[in-house]
């Protein structure tokens, strides 16, 4: 046990001296152990694609599989050229020979999947985003045993890569369900035109700038390491005499158990397809100039297009904040005149704006156990080359465009929505049910997160916006459902040794 | 209390006449506003397949169905449940129970005449099931009533978000949100208005309209008397339990010192149910703003651990009814204590003999956000009542830890946790957050309001 301590801190201070981009100080985590989607976005590869596959033959797949884990990439490094994560749903784990005692220990919710009947009431996938109707991850479509996620600097080295993976793949009989491409939109943006990706939990593990943030605790995001109740999340421990080649670490409880679960995580994964003609017409319908259809956008969203949080800029939108991530709730904004108490980004990452004791240490703590990093990617051409809100808009009111059907706008484009955390229940289900699908959150009655919220809920229409104002608020009503759900699945994203284990034949007792 | 209904019910009013009124005065006086309902009937084995049938059929719509349909008891019921609790005492023996617990406006004799008066057919699909319910012939109101009352059991805690809020109100105050959401939304220019002229619309708006201006008249609230009364009851315990403390502290803090000493060598359940025994119990869960939560678990054997359990719910009850009884469960913020604002009831039962504890709340959110809130905000509110419950996470001086140590706690609840086979709600879109908003908005329709008041009165319409 001594020994692979020793070697850990080895790795870590090998991997801080060897890569400048990273760490300078010696950091008490292992990054060669952590799949690099973890560390970092690769926003530096532009060209990725998601693959959906299924294990047919588990013994002709194992050998494949065993060369395929010295391609993938690690946190120690940031790639320039290339990188490959490798994700599994609990059925590929039993595909390959996982010992049934083993699997049981992963998380209730990564057992159950994400489309039982209560998932489903709780997530939203009802109605015409029931499961039944999902390209892929549903009941009616084949069953995915791996989600390989894959980075590459331009998209011919890309479909180089792929399709040389995947042919790799396919003569060891493991199946192509379904590839899923991105595209990457001007300014970071998201298909409906706003700025995407800010305010992400700052882990100081995996600060390359130093900053002194308050810190979401590293086990809120990675197993094996302390949550945010200081407690270590559920994961599976194994008996150190089936980890025969000797290669997972410690339990850091201090039991005599190996940890199959440290330095691996779970990702949750949800195609949501945005229905970009819905969204800026509903706006249209309600305002009467595109500048107030922006505005009230805006406070859909809880930001500008540019990214601009309401609470810093209230009035318009404002190109020249540079921390778009540091503001609170509840001493500037506590009745929600600047950024609505139902916007989309507050209800998402309520900061300091919830019980117990708002504006408080404890109510950012409290937040703080209910985070996602997010990893997702746009996909589909967007509406207008600009992503323009604005140009959009022009383009709606020409009636040379023709009417989309939803079915054709929604396979056209949207969002691979990609979170990574520890506790699916307590952070990915909690957010998408207590705060964004709820319509009683926060006091409102009928209002459900204007972007994401299902439109739907307790058997009853739940489509309100409110605008909190003086002298009284301003309510919108019959809000469409601007994005609905294709496909999704619950994954574990293994550590390097976690990998290892599960391809040997170890796993399988 | 059960001679005095039989005598009501069995003699015609009109000849009991004043002497009559003055009891019931009497009665109303002593009783709560709200009162628990708790029914342990035991069942007949053979019988308990045929009743899982019936009530499932009422489970289907608990408000319409066809053999008890609990819609037409909404002006004074607010959540009812059906449960089949296994009997504890020798697993080879059949000893289930039909568990019927109910929160309810007025005095719990007064909705079971109701009750029986109304359904007594449905009564007899469900009661039939029942060991000794009796046979047919002898079925009258006034036995089918003598065997609910027969086997009540008493709340050693009960919790109401709001004391004297009935079910009316709540209804009523709904519908004069909604009205007045409405309202606004006619509004074309509210936007150019003061908040107290469009306050002042509002009023007028309330009293020009016949179906809504009762809501100008404060609600019905329990009368001065009674209030006094409480008042009194509650300085009374204070000092009673001053004087306890103050001739009895040695004794108090060694029993702490005890129980922790216990507490140390107690095992604590350390892995989850089985996730088929998750999922079945997530398949009732999520249909409205609230859920059900039904538990029970065996107490820790032992005279100090019963009588820890005693005297912590005495408290709790004492607490409970004085002091949390206005939407804020458990918050000190004198002590930095948080509160919880999202359960609407919750009842506490010792059963088997102070063997095992049963829990039944109806709270607002999933199960999930209760357990995190709980976790986060009043864990040691759980530790107090809960660590005498055998395999409860390790509890530190009765407060500390325990609830704090997340996974083990949900694991625990997964172990206890009942299947709640009916569950009724009369206002599943309402949260107790609206409820008490919709109150206030209703009495900013009385009195007098500056500037700055009305602002802040009219942020209520959100």
């Amino acid at each position: 046990m001594k020994d692979a301590a020793i070697q850990t801190m080895s790795y870590t201070l090998d991997a801080s001296q060897n890569r400048q981009d990273f760490l300078s100080y010696p950091n008490p985590i292992d990054l060669r152990e952590i799949q690099g989607i973890v560390a970092r976005g690769y926003g530096n590869l532009p060209a990725a694609c998601y693959g959906l596959f299924h294990i047919k033959t588990p013994d002709l797949a194992r050998p494949t599989l065993i060369e395929l884990q010295s391609k993938l990439t690690y946190a120690e490094e940031r790639p320039p050229l290339l990188a490959i994560n490798l994700a599994w749903t609990y059925r590929g784990l039993r595909q390959m020979g996982l010992d049934e005692n083993i699997a049981d220990q992963f998380s209730n919710e990564f057992r159950s999947g994400i489309d039982t009947n209560h998932k489903r009431r709780i997530l939203g996938d009802e109605g015409r985003n029931s499961p039944e109707f999902w390209d892929w991850g549903g009941p009616n479509s084949s069953p995915i045993d791996l989600l390989l996620l894959c980075y590459a600097v331009d998209q011919a080295s890309l479909e180089h890569e792929y399709q040389n993976l995947k042919q790799t793949l396919a003569e060891s009989g493991i199946e192509e369900v379904r590839r899923l491409d991105t595209q990457v939109l001007p300014d970071n943006k998201e298909h409906f035109g706003f700025r995407d990706g800010i305010a992400q939990p700052f882990l100081k593990e995996f600060d390359r700038k130093g900053r002194d943030l308050v810190a979401v605790p590293l086990g809120e995001i990675l197993l094996g390491y302390p949550n945010g109740y200081d407690r270590y999340t559920q994961r599976p421990l194994i008996a150190a005499e089936l980890d025969t080649a000797s290669q997972l670490p410690p339990d850091p409880e201090g039991s005599p158990t190996r940890d199959l679960g440290k330095n691996g995580t779970y990702l949750v994964f949800r195609q949501m397809s945005q229905d970009i003609p819905a969204f800026w017409r509903y706006l249209q319908e309600q305002t009467s100039s595109s500048e107030e259809a922006v505005r009230l956008a805006s406070k859909m969203v809880g930001r500008w297009p540019s990214g601009a949080p309401l609470v810093l800029s209230p009035e318009e939108d404002n190109t020249a904040i540079k921390d778009k991530d540091a503001f609170t709730y509840h001493d500037t904004d506590r009745q929600g005149f600047k950024c609505p108490l139902g916007a989309h980004i507050r209800r998402t990452h309520p900061r300091d704006s919830l019980q117990p004791e708002p504006g408080s240490e404890k109510s950012i703590a409290f937040s703080n156990r209910h985070r996602l990093l997010r990893r997702g990617r746009s996909y589909g051409a967007p509406f207008h080359p600009s992503v323009n809100p604005t140009e959009y808009l022009k383009q709606l009111s020409g009636t040379a465009y023709p009417e989309e059907s939803p079915e054709k706008s929604s396979e056209d484009r949207g969002l691979h929505f990609i979170c990574i955390n520890a506790n699916i229940g307590r952070q990915f289900e909690f957010v998408q049910h207590t705060w964004a699908n709820n319509p009683n959150f926060n006091g409102l009655y009928q209002d459900p997160d204007p972007i994401i919220g299902s439109r739907s809920a307790y058997g009853l229409p739940q489509n309100r916006f409110t605008q909190q104002q003086p002298p009284v608020r301003c309510q919108f009503s019959g809000m469409p459902e601007f994005v609905g759900i294709r496909g999704g699945g619950y994954f574990f994203l293994p550590s390097r040794s976690a990998l290892a284990f599960i391809l040997s034949r170890g796993a399988s007792a | 209390m059960t001679s005095l209904v039989t005598h009501l019910t069995s003699v015609p009013r009109e000849t009991t006449g004043f002497l009559n009124r003055l009891k019931d005065k009497a009665r109303k006086l002593m009783a709560m506003p709200q009162n628990a309902i708790n029914l342990f009937i035991p069942l007949e084995e053979e019988k308990e397949d045929a009743l899982r049938d019936v009530l499932n059929t009422i489970r289907a719509d608990t408000h319409h169905n066809a053999i008890l349909p609990l819609g037409q008891f909404s002006d004074v019921l607010h959540f009812a449940r059906f449960l089949i609790y296994e009997g504890p005492d020798h697993p080879q023996e059949y000893g289930s129970y039909l568990v019927f617990i109910a929160n309810v406006d007025g005095p719990v004799e007064d909705f079971l005449q109701r009750l029986v008066n109304k359904s007594s057919a449905g009564l007899d699909a469900i009661l039939s099931a029942c060991r000794d319910y009796p046979p047919k012939r002898r079925r009258t109101r006034q036995a089918r009533l003598q065997f609910l009352l027969k086997h009540q059991l008493p709340a050693q805690a009960f919790y109401i978000n709001t004391v004297g809020r009935g079910v009316k109100q709540i209804l009523e105050e709904d519908r004069l949100h909604q009205a007045l959401q409405d309202y606004l939304n006619s509004l074309t220019h509210p936007v150019t208005l003061s908040a107290t002229e469009l306050r002042l619309q509002l009023i007028n708006h309330v009293a020009k309209s016949p179906d809504l201006f009762w809501a100008l008249e404060p609600p019905e609230r329990p009368s001065l008397l009674w209030k006094a009364k409480e008042q009194l009851r509650f300085m009374t315990l204070v000092g009673l339990g001053t004087i306890v403390v103050i001739f009895t502290w040695p004794l108090i803090l060694g029993w702490v010192v005890l129980v922790q000493l216990k507490e140390t060598g107690d095992e604590e359940l350390a892995n989850r149910a089985s996730l088929e025994r998750l999922n079945e119990l997530r398949a009732d869960e999520d249909f409205a703003v609230h859920n059900q939560f039904s538990a029970a678990g065996s107490l820790k054997p032992g005279l100090v651990r019963r009588l820890t359990a005693r005297s912590v719910l005495a408290l709790a009850q004492v607490s409970l009814r004085h002091v949390f009884n206005k939407g804020d469960l458990a918050g000190i913020p004198l002590l930095g204590l948080d509160g919880v604002d999202t359960i609407h009831f919750a009842h506490w039962i010792m059963l088997d003999n102070d063997q095992r504890l049963l829990f039944a709340s109806n709270y607002d959110g999933s199960l999930e956000s209760y357990m995190v809130d709980f976790i986060d905000k009043v864990s040691w509110g759980l530790n107090v009542v809960f660590s005498n419950g055998q395999g409860y996470p390790r509890t530190n001086w009765l407060f500390f830890d325990g609830a704090r140590n997340e996974e083990r706690f949900k694991d625990y609840l997964g172990h206890h946790q009942l299947s709640t086979l009916v569950w009724h709600t009369p206002y599943k879109h309402l949260s107790a957050v609206n409820i008490a908003n919709n109150s206030e908005i209703r009495s900013g329709l009385r009195g007098r309001m500056n500037e700055t008041q009305a602002k802040a009165w009219l942020q209520r319409l959100t």
